[in-house]
């Protein structure tokens, strides 16, 4: 197993446990003024200082990984099931199914990513939830043309003539046999995707149109702390490191797995 | 033996493929039968059109570029062209199964080996303990050492000997009544070619079942066969017992075959080949497809395209000067 794929995994369990257990340690209440304690600079009371309103910098921190974590999460997984079974279908039956979806993400890609989320973001409200649907709406191409790509080279290998010669229905062929084959490359762009994802929904939270203040998510934090970077630099740098940490996680993850996965299926 | 009757019945089938400029007519007018319990033989060069054969067999054509326009597939009397897919699927891998040229790429590389036969016996309805314990049975029928145990194993764990003994043993799973066989050995080595062969000749006596063989190797044909088809640019110019078309060859291609095989006894330094490619199947030369490289070729070969006859017992041969040919000797 490579080093990358222990690592990240590793580190992204250390995340997790944060996430879980930080929360618990260090209470779950971090909305609640106490502007007598603001802009305190990290202290043994405050490991990682106070914000411009006497909010524990660390317990918003550590509440926020729950939060980013989420964003990742249902910011990829509809967009990757979409994805795959869009490309899927489209390189299987191909004809005029392939050309629709194809051309339907030609024109999704065209415009750049980030000014077509943040366009149906400000379309539809401000929020997560309208978020996900943004990013699920523009993120399936890149899963779309991946698996289509994979499925067009695997339908050309004989063990699918040799499914088909046993008698298998498409059904079974698909979700059997090439969707093990081709998702491996799609869960490992996933996780670099996941990270992706997170700057980006903390991009959306610092631009006021994804997580909403004063809930604990990180871009939110940085875009609130922003205004004291030069008394206070401490309010934005955290959440900053935590993504950073969090993007690491991934990046190992997704390394190592191709690594992993890579060896383990062609050698 | 050659069983009581026929299995298999091919009559008249022409597959014609669409290209820009037309149909092109990968088979033509292709007859033949597979009896009960033998090992059929169809060989050809490369583009000759036994692959295409086998696939409108079993219904594996490449779609849309590819279609029936004419003739019968029977499997003992049932017709397999016209069954809808839902019907023709329950044929493929119940009745009818197929083994491929390549086993490095005609298995699933993500899926142990066991997982795979198994899947195949859970489609034709045997599943649980049945279906392990057929698992087992067919790996050591054909031949895999420590079942239980290699069960487990991916396909990129094994030799390409074994894959081929495993691809045979997801074909065999369901019992099959034919066993279709695209070049089962060409992707071997030798030596694990005449393992192979041998293990399908003990398939057919112990199980009784029937093989198409197809294969562009004559020494192949000579070992497994007892009757074989000779097939050139989309027909068939010779078909009869092995013995006799080996010993006695009535077409003038299947001559130029035999003489060109390389062999150790005769002593001679060079290949002897025959002269010229094959023509494009778009393009055929009028009447006998193959007298632009017949040595013995006259003015009405190309006149018509000379039908299969009589040249003895069960031998057809499709020329029209096979009686000059039969009385000369090599």
């Amino acid at each position: 197993m490579p080093g990358s794929l222990i690592a990240g995994t590793a580190l992204l369990l250390a995340v997790l446990v944060v996430a879980i257990l930080g929360p618990l340690v260090l209470g779950t209440d971090v909305t609640t003024l106490h502007l007598e304690d603001a802009l305190l600079p990290p202290s043994s009371a405050h490991l990682m200082g106070t914000d411009n309103f006497g909010r524990d910098v660390l317990a918003r921190v550590v509440n926020g990984a729950l939060v980013d974590l989420q964003i990742g999460f249902f910011s990829v997984v509809p967009a990757l099931c979409i994805g795959m079974l869009i490309g899927g279908l489209a390189a299987y039956y191909g004809g005029w199914a392939d050309v629709l979806a194809m051309r339907l993400a030609d024109i999704v890609v065209a415009f750049p990513f980030f000014v077509l989320v943040i366009a149906i973001v400000a379309v539809l409200g401000p929020g997560l939830t309208n978020m996900y649907i943004a990013v699920a709406a523009v993120g399936w191409t890149a899963y779309a043309r991946l698996v289509r790509s994979e499925v067009l080279v695997a339908k050309q290998a004989e063990y699918v003539d040799a499914a088909r010669a046993l008698g298998y229905s498409d059904r079974r062929i698909i979700l059997r046999h090439l969707v093990p084959n081709v998702g491996v490359q799609a869960l490992i762009f996933a996780t670099s995707d996941f990270v992706l994802d997170i700057l980006l929904g903390s991009s959306l939270g610092f631009l006021g149109l994804g997580a909403q203040p004063p809930a604990p998510e990180w871009g939110v934090m940085i875009a609130d702390g922003r205004n004291f970077i030069t008394q206070a630099p401490w309010i934005s740098t955290f959440p900053g490191l935590a993504i950073v940490v969090i993007g690491i996680a991934f990046s190992l993850l997704g390394d190592g797995l191709a690594d992993y996965l890579r060896v383990e299926e062609r050698r | 033996m050659t069983g009581s009757g026929v299995l298999l019945s091919v009559e008249n089938l022409t597959t014609e493929y669409r290209t820009a400029g037309g149909g092109v007519p990968a088979v033509q007018d292709v007859s033949f039968q597979v009896h009960r319990g033998e090992i059929f033989g169809l060989v050809g060069e490369s583009g000759s059109g036994k692959s295409t054969v086998i696939r409108s067999i079993i219904g594996l054509l490449p779609k849309p570029a590819a279609r029936i326009t004419r003739g019968t597939v029977r499997l003992d009397g049932l017709d397999l062209i016209s069954l809808d897919p839902r019907e023709m699927r329950r044929i493929r891998g119940g009745r009818v199964a197929m083994v491929f040229q390549d086993p490095m790429t005609s298995l699933d590389p993500v899926l142990p080996i066991g997982d795979q036969i198994r899947e195949g016996l859970r489609y034709h309805g045997i599943t649980g303990r049945a279906a392990q314990a057929r698992v087992l049975e067919v790996m050591s029928l054909v031949g895999i050492p420590d079942a239980p145990r290699r069960q487990r194993a991916y396909p990129f764990e094994l030799s390409g000997g074994l894959r081929q003994r495993v691809a045979i043993a997801i074909a065999l799973a369901a019992s099959p009544q034919v066993l279709l066989a695209d070049e089962p050995t060409t992707a071997l080595d030798v030596t694990i070619q005449d393992q192979i062969l041998k293990l399908l000749l003990s398939l057919k006596e112990q199980l009784g079942m029937s093989v198409l063989l197809v294969t562009h190797d004559l020494g192949v044909v000579a070992q497994t066969c007892q009757r074989v088809a000779v097939m050139y640019a989309g027909r068939l110019v010779e078909i009869g017992p092995v013995t006799t078309v080996f010993s006695a060859p009535a077409h003038p291609y299947t001559r130029g075959l035999l003489a060109s095989l390389p062999g150790l006894a005769t002593g001679r330094t060079r290949l002897r080949a025959i002269p010229g490619s094959p023509p494009d199947l778009g393009s055929l030369p009028s009447g006998c497809a193959f007298r632009t490289r017949c040595p013995i070729a006259i003015e009405r070969c190309a006149e018509v395209v000379p039908p299969l006859e009589d040249h003895g017992t069960d031998h057809l041969t499709a020329c029209l000067r096979h009686q000059e040919l039969g009385q000369t000797d090599d």
